[in-house]
């Protein structure tokens, strides 16, 4: 079945889709740890939004889905006041809003409507080599910084208002990682769909820390679970002509049960 | 007495709620300040004020120098779904010392190595932090403020939900921490038999008195009476003093 990754716009497919899945699930675990999930989807929301806006106006959709997200990010990193509007509601209201004047710009544009189609759904078969290069330059940048900076991302994602007190910029970094989170979900946003992106940022890091009991462990099995599913759905794609975000998001949800399960009956059969 | 922090006539709040209009406070070396008062009085907020994480909206906060803050949150509020290991979290409070790119060198290994010590959970290093027990994960945050070798202890609440064991233990670390360290402490809690005999100066979360700082020797029974509302009996029993 791995033949059919001998295609040569089928490798193209294969490497972007595994870069897209390994960043996201590596993104993932400090949205899980920051029990920011629902920022991903509203996130992704934006993102599409801002595609939708590029194709109804003309412009670049890539630029246009980058601005959106990154005004998203602005708008969510401003700590308000529980009192005046909850955090939790604000992300509600932005993934509705977003979400719902999306399908509208798409409905009222011919082209937008013939691409802005596969926004949700996405499907990796179509991406190309440019494509490719914005995926994969975008992942090099958020791995180089998260390189420089991961000990005060973890730092600031586990117990922000201790590591403020302890002298550490918690709002500069909470903000550079919201923006690596951003940037990978608009870029990933045209090639994949937002059912891809927000499943790759949440199942296999939500996997994992189940599964593991260290840290450095989540990480790594967070990434090896996106490389699983990422080529596992993308076969099942191909072979059943299935739509690829959701035949991956398929495959996640296969392991998540599949690990789970055997990790709860390793400890029944223990136990008993 | 050195001062370390001071509010002149400050006002702290958050967005259109003020908690602290024209506060008056002076926190000198070697002081232990207990801030008392119902939830959702204000406590964290001035605790807040006093690590300059919250600017007062008016009024000034003077700091002596760069002063370095160990901060214990509130047990609760830690998240626990995280493997992270007792060692882990304790090395977390060295992260803006060892820098990016970097990793933690002797140095920090060892301060990390004394903080545990002095907090009695040295064996616990490798544990998960989610498997303790109350007492000993209040112990881990207060290792990890030790670990970043503080001028400025600040605790939220750390004997909130510990059985009765728990909270005699970590009473008896918090004096040996002032007592014989010399650190500078300022608590919060609502709990006010528990530390009275432990602090010098109290602040006391109630309309009329939020602005006073008081000491042990202004205590009496009818002023806890007006500040709590009901009447107290307030009397020294074999050397320690206590509300009845």
């Amino acid at each position: 079945m791995l033949e059919i990754f001998k295609e040569p716009f089928m490798r193209i497919v294969l490497v972007g889709a595994v870069i897209t899945g390994v960043t996201c699930s590596y993104l993932g675990v400090f949205m899980i740890l920051k029990r920011i999930v629902f920022m991903g989807i509203a996130l992704s929301q934006a993102a599409a939004l801002g595609v939708a806006i590029g194709l109804f106006a003309g412009i670049s959709p890539v630029a246009a889905s980058l601005v959106m997200t990154l005004a998203a990010i602005v708008i969510f990193w401003i700590p308000f006041s529980e009192k005046d509007i909850s955090g939790e509601s604000l992300l509600g209201f932005a993934y509705a809003f977003f979400a719902a004047l999306a399908v509208i710009l798409v409905a009222k544009n011919p082209l937008a409507e013939a691409r802005g189609l596969n926004l949700i759904s996405g499907n990796l078969l179509y991406m190309g080599m440019s494509d490719l290069i914005t995926i994969g330059a975008a992942a090099a940048a958020v791995f180089a910084l998260h390189l420089v900076f991961f000990k005060q991302f973890i730092f600031v994602s586990f117990d922000r208002e201790t590591a403020h007190a302890a002298g550490i910029k918690a709002n500069l970094f909470d903000f550079i990682l919201y923006l690596t989170i951003g940037v990978t979900i608009s870029l990933s946003m045209m090639a994949a769909g937002v059912i891809f992106v927000f499943s790759s940022l949440v199942i296999p890091a939500m996997t994992a820390v189940f599964l593991m009991r260290s840290v450095w462990k989540i990480f790594f099995m967070s990434a090896i679970i996106a490389v699983v599913g990422v080529v596992t759905g993308l076969v099942v794609s191909y072979v059943w002509d299935l739509p690829s975000g959701p035949a991956i998001t398929g495959a996640y949800g296969a392991l998540f049960f599949l690990l789970s399960g055997t990790k709860i009956l390793v400890g029944a059969v223990a136990r008993s | 007495m050195k001062r370390m922090v001071e509010f002149k006539k400050a006002e702290l709040g958050y967005g259109r709620k003020t908690v602290f209009k024209d506060l008056d406070l002076r926190i000198d070396k070697g002081d232990f300040l207990t801030i008392v008062g119902p939830n959702g009085s204000g406590k964290t907020t001035l605790l807040r004020g006093i690590m300059g994480l919250l600017k007062p909206s008016s009024g000034e906060v003077e700091m002596e120098g760069s002063l370095r803050f160990g901060y214990c949150m509130q047990r609760q509020f830690v998240p626990t779904f995280f493997p992270f290991t007792v060692g882990e979290i304790v090395m977390m409070a060295r992260t803006g010392l060892i820098g990016p790119l970097k990793r933690a060198s002797e140095e920090d290994r060892e301060k990390c190595r004394k903080a545990l010590e002095i907090t009695g959970i040295s064996g616990l290093s490798r544990e998960r932090f989610y498997d303790l027990s109350g007492g000993q994960k209040q112990r881990v945050l207060i290792a990890r403020a030790l670990a970043l070798e503080p001028d400025f202890l600040v605790l939220d609440e750390p004997t909130t939900d510990l059985d009765v064991r728990a909270e005699r233990d970590i009473l008896g670390l918090i004096k040996k921490l002032h007592k014989e360290a010399g650190l500078t402490i300022a608590l919060v809690s609502h709990e006010f038999n528990e530390f009275v005999n432990l602090a010098e100066k109290f602040i006391f979360l109630h309309e009329r008195f939020s602005n006073r700082v008081f000491k042990l020797e202004d205590l009496s029974g009818e002023l806890l009476s007006e500040i709590f509302g009901t009447k107290i009996v307030f009397r020294e029993i074999e050397g320690h003093k206590m509300i009845l």
